[in-house]
């Protein structure tokens, strides 16, 4: 409800309660003002009565005095006596007669203020104020009568009251004794007053009792007046600090007195007042009430409004918030719509702020799709037919043109108006619709695909119902070849396959696809009948067929249901024969295996066995001969080959384990390529030459020859390359190795290509497949005279596979193999290794037969800065030196093969020097060990030795050596006095490598003290003094502390220790392994040396930690 | 709910029939008459102004307040006129329940035994000791005093203070001041016909006596007739017969001047210096003119000083024959409890008579106080006294201003005091 009209409301219950007050108070004025007049009229008429009562009494006595007046006036005035009788004998008691005269009978009564009295009385009769008796003293009033005697004389008759009698029988009292009366005269003295507890007793004058700063003076002289001009009436004046109501009534004739009633208007007011009050109370609770139930009925009103605005609120927000639409059609056809909710507005595309009534008066068939009008317009009108609720579904047009698929229930109902209208609810279900129908199609679909993707499979599918001996073709080809012909039930179906199933196999047939049998089988014992069986078919041959029948949950009916399918499966057969048989070779792959590994633990048996024989052997050779030394150097000869091939037995061993396992880690460590190349051919070189093999060694400058990689795995793979080579090689043959460097896509990395060639037996294309597979060696007479681990390929695989190269090899049997590894390596940033200055443009000349390697030599020389020549032969080369000697450039260089024909390096270098002199350094060129020739050719004028092949690494190396021989300097010399002094502590448990490693030391000079465990030494360290030991030699496995344990606290004595930090601690342990040198750095020492201990490595160790 | 609201509305009718009483139209009830009281009795006295009956009034309501059944009824006349009925009641056997007396009467009415003894009523004991000397007799007590008046010298500061003059501590200061007055033409005493004159003869006379404190001893020699009461009055009329013979008082006028009545009326006019008066008046005085200004002292009728004479006043009596005697008791004994006494000597400008009363609270008089407090004091009509000085002064003033020699006037009283005897 609006506010205003709340507000008029309110106004006019204000107004009404207003109106009620103000009738109230004028209703409130009149009945005071008329219950005053009535108590004034009351008190008037009390008064009224008073005054008539003493009248009536003063009338009886004036009646009295007459009768004794009429027997006096019989008398004579002077017969005293016979007055005096008739007196005492007539009149009652104080009842005097005053004489003229002045006499009083009786005498003794005489009032002298009556006697005076009488003396001026004019009246008959009257009555004298009341006055002190000059006989008794009291207060008396007389009444007196004159009275004529009959001598013509008169006087008069004088009855005497006391007044206080009179009051006595006189006192007025009004309201419960608050009010009082007094007789008063004309000017307000008191005559009589009552002994009325509430009256003033002292005052003599009725105007005394009336303040004069209390009263208005007029009001007062009005009331006097009044009192003088005998009038009746009442007056309000303060007494007694009060409104008091003063009601005058005279007496009557025969005096001038007033009886006043006197009476405090609160007394008077207090009755009205009450019935006023009971009055207002009344009223007041009336409209107390009026409020109270016009509060009510407007709290009542504002509750149902709000009650209904919120029902009202509720539904409206339920009609627009349902997630349906509502809409209120008519009912008459055509049907229009008279309001839509907002559901129903936003299905048919309304915009969002369209009111409800936004659809009114649109048709229902302007919305309905013209398909679904019809059926629509009928169910429409059934439903306004009254006939309950009706359920459509039909396509309803959007606003923007689209239809949707709507469902719902239209009823006839009623209005709020109470008219009939049809309230259709209706949601979208097109999403249903669309989803019902893709449900369809692909349940289609599925069913179509299934049984293609079975009739793929199965060219014969078909549904049988078992309990009623009924089929069901659903798919069907010939492409098995059979004559269903048209089989009515299963049973004929049966016999179709009957005659063709191969007679041996017709038996289980009928055993497990007939009628009964199925019956009883399928879907209790089995879910599944399946036979394949050989059949004639069509086209006259034997085919594998398959038959099998599928049970079918049948949830709708007792009927036992199954599918039939039936294929060809000769195929299936076919390769089922196929995988049996390599199922058999795998499994004798595996036995096969297993052999090569029983083969492999024989061979290593036999491997190991071998060298450990030799060792045993010549031991034992060699301690039989103790006293013949060249025996005996044979005999550690021979143990220290077999040992070394020992130790290469068990490192591949251990490689390929490591490798299998993918233990193997790479390490990252600079080096020179080629140099690797020449020191790796130079390791096979010794056995090369025993077997009376040429080793050709080819490098072709290369760009970048310092590298980063693994050195040892790089080298591991060369050397078993070129091992094989030297090893598969017979005597005579020839072995090529070749290096080049190739371009290398990726940045900051050189390709490298090894190439090694050899004419040895080669290998079968067979064994070529195997080659890099662990455990197979060639087999072969020439080949198991070769020892070998029959690992080396695999692990060089797997090397190169793990560096990201490549091996290739191509062979032939009996005609020798080519292996070619390539390498991709990081290129080590440092500078190459520069020529000293003196040798830049330093004329060098190259005598050489193998003009390839000459060319190269040029190549690199040029390239370092070098002016280099070539002759290939010996007495060209004397005649170029000749001539140049003979120039300003002579040649400061001459590098000369060892091996050329016709004239030999030692020759040609015996007669250069004697052409150029002893200052031109000749350096003898050879690929072999020059060991043996060294101080003949030495002595032939040759200064030095350089290895072929060149490589820039070197002769950069050769020309610094030239060069500081020049200065003077010899740093070649190992001087093993200078580690005289120092102090290892050598830890080791084992007492035999003790033994070793002591004697391996000693030869350096060193002074050494032993540990037998870690614990021992880091005691030993601990109790040392600072700077005691200068190395700590430290094996890793051992008891009660290891190596890495020892290290670590040795590394921790730090306080008391400054040098516990420093000292250089070693490692020399049989963990060989790449990871075991890290694993060693990491736990604080400073190197690694690996057992079997190499003298070099050992020297090269103690030198680098300690000078 | 409807069901409900309906069912309340037709219980809530029914009740309301039930009680505007639908049921019955003819009713008796009788009236029990409870206030009809059961004592009626008078209470007659010479009260009556105004202003001096109004506390008269109040005790009265408040005494029948506390006692309903009692209605008593005040009568008063002024004056002789007062005593005259009274006696004649008195002898008439119509006497009022409560009478107000003074010595005489008193002396007379016990005499004749119809004085009620009051000595058992509570109050007693609160009279203060020169009172209750006053009071006793014989062991019996017929009156109680309810005021104790002073009568004083009402001074008109303004006229004095208009003409150069002060208010006069000694005889010789007023005597002075009198003729200074005299001299300008101007009466300078106002006087009444009654206790103005008798007044200055007492304190005069008795001064001393009482100063010296052997009134008791002197006035059992008066009483017994030993000693002549001229003897001591001699010297107060012959100052009042100088006064007159000065001028000082008007002597034909005062013998027409009623006390506290008349010569109030002269003396606001302001053109009199003094009035002798009771000292009670000046409420009235200040009440008449209330611009006035004057001062009440007591008598500056010695040569060194001022005497101060005071009475014993509104003596109450209950007469001994009055039917409602114990109820008569009962309003004495109301009127003279404290409150009762405080407000109306308060009222009357007089002084308490009770142990601890506070003095009166109009400012005129609070000279008198500080005399009654410490000074001379004179009881004007002792009644160790066995005269009626009270009444043999009052004459012996009407005829000191009817012109009567002291001489004679002394014979004549010591002749009163013989015919007593």
């Amino acid at each position: 409800m609006s506010s205003g009209l709340w507000t008029r409301k309110a106004l006019a219950a204000i107004l009404i309660a207003g109106l009620l007050c103000f009738v109230t108070a004028v209703y409130v004025k009149e009945v005071k003002g008329q219950l005053w007049q009535e108590s004034i009229d009351t008190i008037t008429e009390s008064t009224q009565q008073g005054s008539n009562a003493l009248e009536l009494l003063l009338s009886k006595d004036f009646e009295s005095l007459d009768a004794v007046g009429s027997y006096l006036g019989k008398t004579a005035s002077d017969d005293s006596k016979r007055l005096e009788r008739i007196l005492s004998s007539q009149a009652g008691e104080s009842i005097s007669l005053y004489l003229p005269s002045g006499i009083c009978i009786p005498e003794e009564a005489s009032d002298t203020t009556v006697v005076d009295a009488v003396k001026q009385l004019e009246p008959a009769d009257g009555v004298l104020d009341p006055h002190i008796s000059s006989v008794s003293g009291v207060n008396v009033l007389d009444m007196y009568k004159k009275v004529t005697f009959s001598d013509g004389k008169s006087g008069y008759l004088v009855k005497e009251y006391e007044v206080e009698s009179i009051a006595d029988r006189f006192s007025l009292s009004f309201y419960n004794n608050s009010g009082f009366s007094y007789i008063v005269d004309r000017n307000g003295e008191v005559l009589i007053r009552s002994p009325h507890p509430n009256s003033n007793k002292t005052v003599k004058n009725l105007f005394d009792m009336l303040p004069k700063d209390e009263n208005d003076p007029t009001a007062v002289a009005q009331f006097q007046k009044a009192l003088q001009q005998t009038e009746n009436g009442w007056a309000l004046f303060q007494y007694n600090q009060e409104p008091t109501v003063f009601c005058y009534v005279p007496l009557g004739h025969t005096t001038d007195w007033y009886l006043i009633s006197i009476i405090p208007e609160a007394v008077i007011s207090e009755q009205s007042d009450n019935i006023l009050m009971q009055t207002m109370v009344l009223m007041a609770a009336v409209i107390v009430g009026i409020l109270v139930l016009m509060l009510f009925y407007l709290w009542q009103g504002r509750k149902t409004n709000r009650k209904l605005q919120s029902q009202a609120n509720y539904i409206s927000h339920l009609y627009n918030s349902i997630p349906e639409g509502i809409a209120v059609v008519t009912v008459e056809a055509p049907h229009r719509f008279i309001q839509l909710n907002r559901e129903g507005l936003r299905m048919l595309n309304y915009p969002p702020d369209a009111e409800g009534e936004a659809a009114k008066g649109r048709l229902l068939s302007e919305v309905i799709h013209a398909d679904d009008l019809e059926e629509t317009e009928r169910i429409f009108r059934e439903a306004a037919n009254g006939q309950l609720k009706q359920t459509f579904e039909n396509r309803v047009l959007r606003d923007d043109g689209s239809y949707f698929w709507s469902s719902g229930i239209v009823e006839n109902t009623m209005d709020e108006n109470g008219e009939p209208v049809l309230v259709a609810t209706f949601h979208d279900v097109t999403m249903e619709k669309l989803a019902e129908e893709e449900e369809e199609r692909e349940q289609l679909l599925e069913r179509r695909t299934l049984l293609s993707a079975v009739a793929s499979a199965y060219p014969i599918i078909i549904s049988v119902n078992i309990s009623q001996d009924k089929i069901d073709i659903l798919y069907f080809e010939h492409g098995l070849k059979v004559n269903l012909g048209e089989p009515k039930s299963y049973t004929d179906l049966y016999e179709v396959f009957m005659p063709i199933i191969e007679p041996e196999a017709r038996e289980e047939y009928e055993k497990r696809f007939s009628l009964k049998a199925l019956k009883e089988t399928l879907g209790k014992k089995k879910n599944e009948v399946f036979l394949e069986a050989r059949a004639m078919l069509m086209d006259g041959q034997l085919h594998w067929i398959s038959v099998q029948i599928i049970h079918v949950e049948n949830p709708y009916s007792g009927d036992q249901m199954a599918i039939l399918l039936s294929r060809r499966v000769d195929e299936q057969k076919y390769e089922e024969e196929q995988s049996r048989r390599v199922l058999r070779s795998a499994l004798e792959n595996a036995k096969a295996a297993n052999e090569a590994k029983s083969q492999f633990l024989s061979n290593m048996s036999h491997d190991i066995r071998t060298p450990m024989n030799a060792i045993v052997g010549m031991t034992a050779i060699a301690k039989a001969h103790l006293d013949d030394r060249a025996r005996i150097k044979d005999c550690l000869k021979k143990i220290d080959l077999s040992s070394t091939h020992l130790l290469n037995l068990i490192n591949d061993v251990l490689d390929m384990s490591k490798i299998e396992s993918g233990k193997l880690v790479l390490r990252e460590e600079p080096f020179n390529l080629a140099e690797m190349i020449v020191d790796t051919v130079g390791l096979v070189l010794p056995q090369a030459n025993s077997n009376d093999l040429e080793i050709n060694v080819k490098l072709t400058p290369m760009k970048n020859e310092r590298v980063v990689g693994d050195l040892l795995r790089i080298r591991q793979v060369c050397l078993n390359i070129f091992s094989n080579a030297v090893k598969y090689t017979p005597a005579g043959g020839k072995i090529t190795i070749e290096m080049e460097q190739v371009s290398s896509k990726r940045k900051g990395y050189g390709t490298y290509l090894l190439r090694c060639e050899d004419t040895g037996i080669g290998m079968t294309e067979e064994f070529q497949k195997k080659l890099f597979t662990p455990f197979e060696r060639m087999q072969g007479s020439t080949v198991s005279r070769i020892s070998g681990t029959g690992l080396g390929m695999a692990i060089t695989k797997n090397i190169v596979d793990l560096m990201n190269g490549h091996i290739d090899v191509k062979s032939e049997s009996g005609k020798g193999s080519l292996f070619t590894v390539t390498l991709p390596l990081k290129l080590e940033e440092a500078q190459q290794e520069k020529v000293p200055k003196i040798w830049l443009g330093a004329r060098t000349l190259i005598i050489d037969d193998d003009q390839q390697a000459c060319e190269a030599a040029v190549e690199i020389l040029t390239d370092m800065g070098i002016l280099a020549e070539y002759v290939d032969n010996g007495r060209d080369a004397l005649e170029k030196i000749a001539a140049a000697q003979q120039s300003k450039e002579p040649y400061q260089l001459v590098l000369v093969d060892w091996k050329m024909p016709d004239m030999d390096g030692a020759e040609t270098s015996e007669k250069i020097r004697a052409i150029v002199g002893p200052e031109v350094p000749i350096i003898f060129l050879t690929a072999y060990d020059w060991s043996e020739i060294e101080q003949e050719v030495k002595a032939r004028g040759v200064t030095g030795f350089l290895s072929k092949p060149f490589y820039r690494s070197n002769l950069c190396y050769l020309l610094n050596e030239l060069d500081e021989r020049e200065d003077g300097e010899d740093t070649f010399i190992y001087k093993t006095e200078k580690f005289s002094g120092k102090r290892v502590l050598l830890v080791e448990d084992n007492p035999l490598n003790m033994e070793i490693a002591r004697e391996l030391i000693k030869e350096a000079g060193l002074r050494i003290e032993e540990a037998l465990n870690g614990q021992e030494a880091v005691d030993k360290f601990r109790a040392s003094s600072a700077g005691y030991y200068d190395l700590i030699l430290m094996d890793i496995q051992m008891p009660i502390m290891d190596g890495y344990e020892a290290t670590e606290h040795i590394r921790s004595i730090e306080l008391e220790r400054p040098d516990a930090k420093r000292v250089p601690i070693v490692a020399m342990t049989a963990n060989a392994f790449a990871e075991d040198a890290q694993e060693a750095l990491r736990s604080g020492m400073n190197d690694h040396i690996s057992k079997p201990v190499d003298i070099r490595i050992l020297n090269d160790t103690l030198k680098k930690w300690l000078l | 709910m409807r069901r409900k609201v309906a069912s309340a509305f037709f219980c809530l009718v029914f009740a309301a029939v039930l009680l505007t009483g639908c049921g019955s139209e003819n009713v008796v009830v009788s009236n029990q008459n409870q206030d009809e009281a059961k004592v009626n009795m008078t209470f007659f006295g010479n009260k009556n102004e105004p202003e001096n009956v109004t506390v008269i009034e109040e005790i009265i309501t408040d005494f029948m307040k506390e006692n309903p059944d009692v209605r008593l009824s005040y009568e008063s006349l002024k004056g002789a006129e007062y005593f005259t009925a009274l006696e004649k009641r008195m002898a008439a056997g119509k006497g009022d329940d409560v009478i107000m007396v003074n010595h005489d009467t008193a002396l007379a009415l016990s005499q004749k035994g119809q004085l009620a003894d009051l000595s058992q009523l509570n109050s007693i004991d609160s009279f203060t000791d020169s009172m209750l000397s006053q009071m006793e007799e014989n062991g019996k007590i017929y009156w109680v005093p309810t005021t104790v008046s002073a009568f004083g010298l009402y001074c008109n500061e303004d006229l004095l203070k208009e003409h150069g003059q002060k208010i006069p501590d000694n005889l010789k200061e007023w005597e002075s001041v009198c003729q200074y007055f005299k001299d300008k033409g101007i009466t300078p005493i106002v006087a009444n016909n009654d206790i103005s004159i008798k007044t200055l003869a007492i304190g005069e006379g008795f001064g001393s006596l009482y100063h010296e404190g052997r009134q008791r001893e002197v006035f059992a020699k008066i009483n017994n007739g030993e000693e002549a009461i001229s003897k001591y009055l001699r010297s107060g009329f012959s100052l009042a017969k100088r006064f007159i013979d000065q001028g000082y008082i008007d002597a034909q006028k005062a013998l027409t001047t009623e006390k506290t009545s008349d010569d109030l009326e002269e003396f606001v006019t302001g053109k009199y210096p003094f009035m002798l008066t009771g000292g009670w008046a000046a409420g009235r005085v200040k009440a008449m003119e209330p611009k006035f200004a004057f001062e009440v002292v007591s008598y500056p009728v010695r040569s060194d000083g001022t005497v101060l004479v005071i009475n014993a006043d509104t003596r109450l009596s209950v007469n001994e024959d009055s039917p409602n005697k114990d109820e008569a008791l009962k309003f004495v004994e109301y009127f003279t409890q404290k409150d009762s006494i405080q407000k109306f000597a308060d009222n009357q400008s007089s002084f308490s008579p009770l142990k601890g009363g506070s003095p009166s609270s109009t400012e005129e008089i609070q000279p008198l106080v500080d005399a009654y407090q410490s000074g001379w004091n004179v009881i004007g009509s002792d009644s160790l006294l066995e005269l009626p000085i009270w009444e043999l002064t009052a004459e012996a003033t009407e005829k000191l201003l009817s012109g009567e020699s002291v001489d004679a006037i002394m014979e004549w009283l010591d002749n009163q005091q013989g015919s007593v005897k």
